[in-house]
């Protein structure tokens, strides 16, 4: 899975390539026609005008999209506590009043609408489950505003993977080369204002071949959830759908008659450039160029190609759909299904995942490829980061305690009314008897019990006990180069874990960093995982040179932004201490050496413990000297005795 | 929140096989101990523990805040178990599967004092909380291994005696919180914590079906659903009626399902052979192939019951050893082809 992947297609068959910003554009518009439909848009990049232009955009569009009933946007701070969401009790009013007043819940008041989570990567679990729901439930849509650094948890996948679709604007270049957004400022496009005469609630069930051709999509890019192929038919049904509705298209009739909507070539493109491949765990090309070389090339059905522009609205529909593919139908269209996935029989889908694919910009490709690697990797820690969102670093509140706030305790308004309201009437008529007396400044003895305000006393303030959980995360840096891996790196491999064992059982988490040849590579992003990490730990590959400085250096930046969430970090080195390439990529021992001990010098005040084991078969001075630099504990291996080590870091982290 | 949208039916799931049986034994006998599902996003749990609240048979219960049972004697809320016999009249009511969401705050899943009642008459009442709402149903947890441990521990405690107990704000409440437990989650985004994990009675496993015929039929299903769910369950009425029929009989048979000495015995002995830690995995195993075996209309436990359930009996309760690198159920395979020679499906 090393190397970007690019298809092997040249990228233009005679057409200009479509423009990723456009594509990316035309599958907005279409979520503002149903916005509900979609799930939702998982939006990165860093705040802006760009972003405000886009989304100033969208939000016309669904308004315009909307004529007549409003179309709703909300946004949504990330903080917002779930309850919030619920119909509940106004504390505030409730107070002031002397009486309960209900407060609507945010769902009822969002219902139908676009709802906007700022800073999306800071949402809490328990409020990303209750958006979830919510989103099952087709309630509202959900735009995510994602600003997470690349190497930071994104949002909750419980939410993205209920988005459809998903825009990165990270990388501005195709949004400036373009300056599509500036225009966009000015005016929604023409389309949108034609189009938007009726908001379709759910367009009619994919046809037979669409499904087909999807499923196997999603299958050649490796995505598992059956979710993607619903989000991607829903996308290429509209886009069918709008263009049927278009009046060059003209007949009403055919859409009334048929149950199911068959997908054209485009609109399958679509699809799967803007649901699927974004979620690419594989590059499809990757997978079969080594295999058998694509059988039959040329195929009767006689659209291989996307059309010209994906806007042209009046492509001439395909073939109608035979009649109604049935429950039974699966098995009867022209081809005999395989139900080997993996040896897709016919070319059909790789022939439209390549079509889709050919008419982007060779160099997007390339870029999507080289971050898939990359995103496997997080996919298999990220949602594992989601846990440490349960209040890592971050004070959570676990409830309240008697007491007056002192220095950041919040007061905890529930807990305090709960005290005080039992006493009311003690203390009303406390305060009447009072009043009578003649020395109470308060109100007059006759109005009404009910109207009066709640009566505090000091003792009924109650504040939020908090726990800040400082977690604790062990990241093992392990040196799979050439040396290494020949003597020791399945005894390292068998050290580490037993280490996991133990992190598991005090629930901490664990991070893989292995630098061998040309770099580092954070194989495991902090995960509390076993079943990650072993399968991280067994994968690791060896042999190469020893890039220790890369090594560290990658190890440092995953310390330190752990380091902010306000985790314990623990660095584990396993190594022979023998750098032989600098961070530069060059070869030379000295200048290696000396680079790899001020890397380590820069990561040791990051971790609160530092332990090296030295793989070598006997002790080492480089790596003892790196010790020292990391101000680590030195631990050598002497003999494969992976349970001493493991006693011994027990025994210097404690 | 409004859920008049009609749920997916349980018997248009497609390829689901072990999570739809281990549903439907863990809610003929609730004794098993619930169910914990195991598998990637987006295939279909919570649509699955949803339909199963669809397809139950409704339960007679007093209208009580706990729906209490109208004829039973114990494990009733203070007020039934007063001595006036002047219960509320009992009610065909549907089984309640309640949701305990990720971020529910202890008040609202113990329960606490009404504030209501509190601002309009100064009464001290206690409103009851997630807990009561799930008795003699199933409480359903997502992402059950995200859940944050104060929280666990509260569910572990509740799990375990079946009353839910409350000693805070002055008040001192005890009612009964028997429901069986469900939980789903992607063992990837983080494991368990054992307790809990050992208060599933079943674990099952799923996955995204590999075959792409089933696949267009996931997708073709949700469809025709999501465009006129009325019309797609009142198909599938007719499926549901039989399957809730065919719930009734097992249950009502199931004290009389005969397990005999030599499958007792190798159920024994597969659980001795895996070294599951305690009984616990035994009665669970022996429970649920009973419930197995009632839910195929059969007098008898059959050795193909037990290979059924052994993998979702005993899979999660295997002694952890990081170091070895063969999977729960590729462990437990290999114990039930040991010990009854057969290989498990």
């Amino acid at each position: 899975m090393s190397g970007p992947a690019v298809p092997r297609t040249p990228p233009a068959k005679g057409q200009t390539p479509i423009d990723p910003v456009d594509d990316a554009l035309r599958a907005l518009e279409l979520f503002s026609r149903a916005p509900l439909n979609f799930g939702g848009l998982h939006l990165r990049g860093w705040h802006g005008p760009r972003r405000h232009a886009l989304l100033g955009w969208l939000r016309r569009a669904c308004e315009s999209a909307a004529r007549g009933q409003s179309a709703g946007w909300h946004a949504l701070p990330h903080h917002t506590e779930p309850d919030q969401l619920e119909t509940g009790t106004d504390l505030a009013e409730s107070l002031r009043l002397g009486r309960p007043v209900a407060r609507p819940g945010l769902l009822a008041r969002f219902a139908g609408g676009v709802v906007v989570l700022q800073r999306a990567e800071r949402v809490s679990p328990g409020l990303a489950a209750r958006l979830a729901a919510a989103l099952d439930a087709r309630q509202i849509a959900l735009i995510l505003l994602d600003e997470s650094l690349p190497d930071e948890e994104g949002p909750p996948a419980v939410l993205l993977d209920r988005l459809a679709l998903s825009l990165d604007m990270r990388d501005e270049s195709p949004w400036r080369s373009l300056d599509a957004l500036a225009e966009l400022a000015r005016a929604p496009r023409g389309a949108a204002r034609r189009l938007a005469a009726v908001r379709p609630v759910a367009p009619a069930p994919s046809g037979e071949r669409g499904l087909l051709e999807l499923c196997r999509a999603a299958m050649l890019f490796g995505i598992d959830s059956m979710r993607r192929v619903e989000q991607a038919s829903m996308l290429a049904r509209m886009s069918a759908a709008e263009a049927r509705r278009a009046p060059a298209a003209g007949e009403a009739a055919g859409e009334a008659a048929s149950d199911t909507l068959e997908p054209r070539d485009s609109d399958l493109a679509l699809a799967i450039r803007q649901v699927l491949l974004p979620r690419a765990r594989v590059m499809p090309m990757m997978a079969e160029s080594d295999e058998a070389p694509a059988p039959e090339q040329p195929e009767p059905p006689a659209q291989p190609d996307p059309p010209d522009s994906p806007d042209s609205p009046s492509e001439p529909d395909p073939p109608e759909t035979p009649s109604d593919p049935g429950p039974q139908h699966a098995e009867s269209p022209a081809d005999p299904t395989d139900p080997d996935p993996t040896s897709l029989p016919d070319g059909a889908s790789e022939r439209l995942v390549e079509a889709a694919l050919s008419a982007l910009p060779p160099g997007l490709l390339a870029m999507i490829a080289s971050q898939i690697g990359a995103r496997a990797a997080a996919a298999r820690g990220a949602g594992s980061g989601r846990e440490s969102a349960k209040g890592r670093g971050r004070a959570r509140s676990v409830g309240a305690r008697r007491g007056r706030p002192r220095g950041q305790e919040r007061v905890h308004l529930l807990a305090t009314l709960r005290a005080a309201l039992p006493w009311q009437r003690l203390r009303q008529a406390s305060t009447q008897r009072a009043d009578a007396a003649g020395a109470g400044p308060r109100a007059p003895a006759s109005r009404p019990a009910a109207r009066q305000p709640v009566r505090f006393h000091p003792d009924d303030l109650h504040v939020h006990r908090e726990r800040k959980r400082r977690g604790s995360t062990t990241v093992f840096v392990v040196d799979a180069s050439g040396s290494t891996a020949l003597q020791r790196l399945a005894e390292a491999k068998g050290a580490v874990e037993l280490l996991l064992a133990d992190c598991y059982v005090r629930r901490d988490r664990v991070a893989l960093v292995s630098f061998r040849g040309a770099g580092a590579e954070l194989l495991l992003p902090p995960t509390r995982s076993l079943v990650a990490a072993r399968r991280a730990l067994t994968a690791l590959p060896g042999g190469g040179g020893s890039p220790i400085a890369a090594g560290f250096e990658l190890a440092a930046r995953v310390a330190a932004q752990l380091d902010r969430s306000g985790d314990d970090v623990t660095v584990v080195v396993l190594t022979d201490g023998r750098a032989n390439l600098s961070r530069d990529g060059l070869p030379g021992r000295e200048r290696a050496a000396d680079e790899a001990r001020r890397v380590a010098r820069e990561l040791a005040p990051l971790a609160t413990h530092r332990v090296l084991i030295d793989t070598s078969v006997r002790p080492e001075p480089a790596a003892q000297a790196l010790a020292v630099a990391l101000a680590a504990r030195y631990v050598p291996m002497p003999f494969a005795r992976a349970r001493a080590i493991r006693d011994s870091i027990a025994a210097a982290t404690r | 929140m409004t859920r008049s949208r009609p749920v997916f039916p349980f018997t248009a799931l497609v390829g689901q096989r072990e999570m739809q049986r281990g549903l439907l034994i863990a809610a003929i006998d609730p004794l098993v101990g619930g169910v914990l599902i195991l598998g990637d996003r987006g295939t279909g749990k919570s649509t699955a523990v949803r339909a199963l609240a669809a397809v139950l048979p409704p339960i007679r219960a007093v209208a009580c805040a706990y729906r209490c049972e109208p004829r039973a004697t114990a494990g009733l809320c203070e007020r039934c178990t007063g001595k006036s016999r002047a219960r509320p009249a009992a009610l065909e009511v549907p089984v309640p599967v309640v949701d305990l969401p990720l971020g529910a705050t202890e008040d609202r899943i113990l329960g606490a004092l009404d504030l209501e009642r509190l601002m309009v008459s100064g009464e001290k009442v206690y409103e009851p909380g997630l807990l009561a709402r799930a008795n003699r149903g199933f409480l359903y947890i997502d992402e059950v291994n995200l859940l944050e441990d104060h929280l666990v521990d509260l569910l572990i405690d509740v799990a375990a005696s079946g009353e839910n107990r409350i000693e805070r704000e002055s008040l001192s409440v005890v009612h009964p919180a028997r429901f069986v437990l469900v939980g789903s989650g992607n063992p990837e985004e983080g494991e368990l914590r054992p307790q809990l994990l050992d208060r599933f009675g079943l674990a099952v496993e799923v996955r995204t079906p590999q075959d792409l015929d089933q696949r267009v039929d996931v997708v073709r299903r949700r469809e025709a659903f999501e465009r006129d769910p009325e019309a797609f369950c009142a198909n599938h009425q007719g499926a549901e009626a039989a399957l809730r029929a065919q719930l009734v009989a097992a249950r009502r048979a199931l004290d009389r399902i005969v397990f005999d000495d030599v499958l007792l015995r190798q159920a024994a002995a597969l659980c001795q052979q895996l070294g599951t830690d305690g009984l616990r995995g035994e009665l669970a195993l022996m429970r649920a192939a009973k419930a197995a075996a009632a839910l195929d209309g059969r007098r008898a436990v059959a050795r193909e019951h037990l290979i059924e359930v052994a993998p979702m009996a005993l899979r999660h309760r295997l002694r952890r050893d990081p170091l070895d690198e063969t999977d729960s159920s590729a462990r437990v395979a290999r114990a039930i082809e040991q010990v009854l020679g057969a290989t498990a499906p």
